[in-house]
């Protein structure tokens, strides 16, 4: 790797030339003129034909157990999903609310949030949306509510654990706190913000949404068990989901990294669902799972940590975090709030996964500082809270934000960034600050 | 060479595209047609209104539309349902609902360009005024086949039945 002095391409020193292709990199992502994957990969090859990076350090740079953990998590989920079980759940709950739309609204947004905390957002959003779009549409009443609380639900219950948000993925990844960690660490804060949020929302429209006795009717006459189509892939994809869920709780004993657990379990699923199968129902099968893999964010991913390997490389990060340390007087304590502020309103405005994915070379780089790893968890605590929360302050915060807001203007309802705003960033203020003080509760008091 | 002139049904439409879908479904109704040219104020060839699309657009919005639901086995509508469905959808214009992607051919196109859009993807071909966009007829495999037997295409027989029926 380069020292800051060496001289690279057009004569610049390769601290500047990396700094350059970064916030190029970044500023292109934000204007959203060009695709984010194509971006990434731009930077990527940047940063290795300048020289700043060879091909085999670029490769070192990739975070591989974050690749493996989504994409193993995607092909599991892509089979899961034609089973039916999410719409499944979502009608049940549905009709347990006996179809009473505020009782529908609170029980889709502990759905949405419980399948946040274990699938990612975007697949949850997709997955209970139109559903709930199609019951709203049914009983005759707004929208905006469920829109507004699947989105809040989604973005708290991704916060809870490892798996629920890519920046707990990369976090995860990069400090070998694993699933448990975060599920004692967040899941209270983040359950606690979701009864408040339910609460909120129950003030606000508990007596307003009113439908009548024929409109409910219609929701209690679904049969959920019709969303069920394969029996035999539901029982498989459930026991394997399980096992999964079971080796990310129990995969830190025997040393067993969650991109392991992720990758291993979908390889068992695709072996499961090919018993029994000729040749070219398999390769069917198969074939039919790597389409669902969203690869455009995978090598988003892979560009991603090639840029920052980058920036690290050559000094910047060092420095940055030298700054950040000047301004904290490396206190761990102001720097786990400084961070948690920060993350949360740079997160409500651009993509969190960037932020993240520079904000971790920058905090391992201030440990030593802030007193050993130890003292520097309450920062990795923030960065995940700050990041996951701040998605919520406005209708471009989070990947599950926009794709909400696509499923409802294509269902006849957009929503207006202003009136998001009005409910996300209060939503996210007073939830940062709970953040802060449970923070304060668990870690420094 | 055989062209697109010579093989074409003389074809006008009475659906204009920022019309109400009401008048069209009872003009389809009426006539029993499943695919229906479509032109704007200009008479200039828009697109087709077919029983498919009409069909997906009865069916709910969170099942069609993009990243929707990808079915809805659990859906149990009663003939109320459907039939408020098919209200709203009567007031929609036609545009909204037509298939708007057709490919068209000229007069002076040799058949075969006609023949192979048949062959691949539309089950007819509007012929338009390469000028002025103007629908000036339309290709089917009934038009071919009818041509090459000598016989009047199915439409032509159509057009006297319901005359003959109108005159009874």
């Amino acid at each position: 790797m380069h020292g800051a002095d060496d001289v690279v391409m057009f004569g610049m020193s390769p601290l500047w030339l990396s700094t350059a292709i970064f916030v190029a990199a970044y500023a292109v992502l934000l204007t959203e003129r060009i695709h984010r994957t194509v971006v990434a990969l731009l930077g990527a090859m940047a940063m290795v034909v300048s020289g700043i990076l060879t091909q085999d350090q670029a490769i070192a740079g990739v975070d591989f157990n974050t690749i493996a953990l989504l994409a193993g998590m995607m092909v599991i989920i892509a089979v899961t999903r034609r089973t039916g079980v999410f719409e499944f759940i979502a009608i049940w709950a549905a009709k347990r609310a006996r179809a009473e739309p505020i009782g529908i609204l609170i029980l889709l947004a502990l759905v949405t949030a419980v399948f946040s905390a274990f699938l990612d957002n975007l697949t949850t959003v997709l997955l209970v949306v139109p559903v709930a779009l199609l019951i709203v549409d049914k009983l005759k009443v707004s929208p905006y509510p469920y829109l507004f609380s699947q989105i809040l639900a989604a973005n708290i219950g991704g916060t809870a654990t490892l798996i629920g948000d890519p920046p707990n993925i990369l976090i995860g990844s990069a400090t070998g706190l694993s699933f448990n960690d975060f599920l004692l660490q967040l899941g209270p804060i983040a359950l606690l913000l979701l009864v408040l949020v339910l609460l909120m929302f129950y003030g606000i429209w508990g007596t307003s949404l009113k439908t009548t006795p024929e409109l409910k009717a219609r929701v209690m006459r679904f049969d959920e068990r019709g969303s069920l189509r394969d029996r035999r892939l539901l029982r498989q994809s459930l026991a394997v989901l399980g096992l999964v869920i079971l080796g990310f709780v129990v995969g830190e004993h025997f040393a067993i990294a969650p991109g392991t657990t992720a990758m291993s379990g979908a390889a068992l699923l695709l072996l499961l669902t090919g018993l029994g199968q000729d040749r070219r129902g398999q390769a069917e099968q198969v074939r039919e799972a790597l389409e669902e893999v969203e690869w455009s964010a995978l090598f988003f991913f892979i560009g991603l940590f090639v840029i920052v390997h980058g920036v690290q490389a050559t000094g910047l990060l060092e420095r940055l975090a030298a700054g950040l340390m000047g301004v904290t007087g490396g206190d761990p304590m102001i720097t786990a709030f400084t961070t948690l502020w920060l993350s949360a309103a740079v997160s409500a405005v651009i993509d969190n996964i960037p932020f993240v994915a520079t904000m971790i070379p920058l905090v391992e780089t201030m440990e030593a500082g802030l007193g050993g790893a130890a003292a520097a968890e309450p920062v990795w605590w923030s960065l995940a809270l700050g990041a996951c929360l701040g998605g919520n302050g406005t209708l471009v915060g989070a990947a599950a934000n926009v794709m909400v807001a696509g499923l409802a203007e294509r269902a006849g309802t957009p929503i207006s960034f202003a009136r998001f705003l009005l409910i996300g960033m209060p939503v996210m203020i007073a939830s940062v600050a709970l953040a802060n003080v449970y923070l304060y509760w668990r870690h420094f008091l | 060479m055989l062209t697109c002139r010579e093989v074409m049904h003389p074809t006008t439409t009475p659906l204009y595209a920022d019309e109400p879908l009401g008048k069209a479904i009872d003009f389809i109704m009426e006539r029993h047609m499943g695919l229906v040219p479509v032109v704007d104020r200009q008479e200039r060839f828009v697109g087709f209104l077919s029983g498919e699309r009409l069909m997906r657009a009865l069916l709910p919005k969170h099942l069609t539309m993009v990243r929707g639901l990808d079915r809805m086995g659990y859906l149990r509508e009663s003939r109320e349902e459907l039939r408020e469905r098919l209200d709203e959808l009567a007031l929609r214009p036609i545009s909204a609902v037509m298939e708007s992607r057709a490919e068209v051919v000229y007069p002076d196109t040799p058949l075969i360009e006609a023949h192979t859009i048949l062959a691949d993807t539309q089950f007819v071909v509007p012929v338009v005024d390469p000028a002025s966009g103007r629908l000036l007829g339309a290709i089917s495999f009934f038009t071919i086949l009818a041509l090459l037997r000598g016989e009047p295409c199915w439409s032509d027989r159509l057009e006297h039945e319901h005359s003959a029926g109108k005159d009874a």
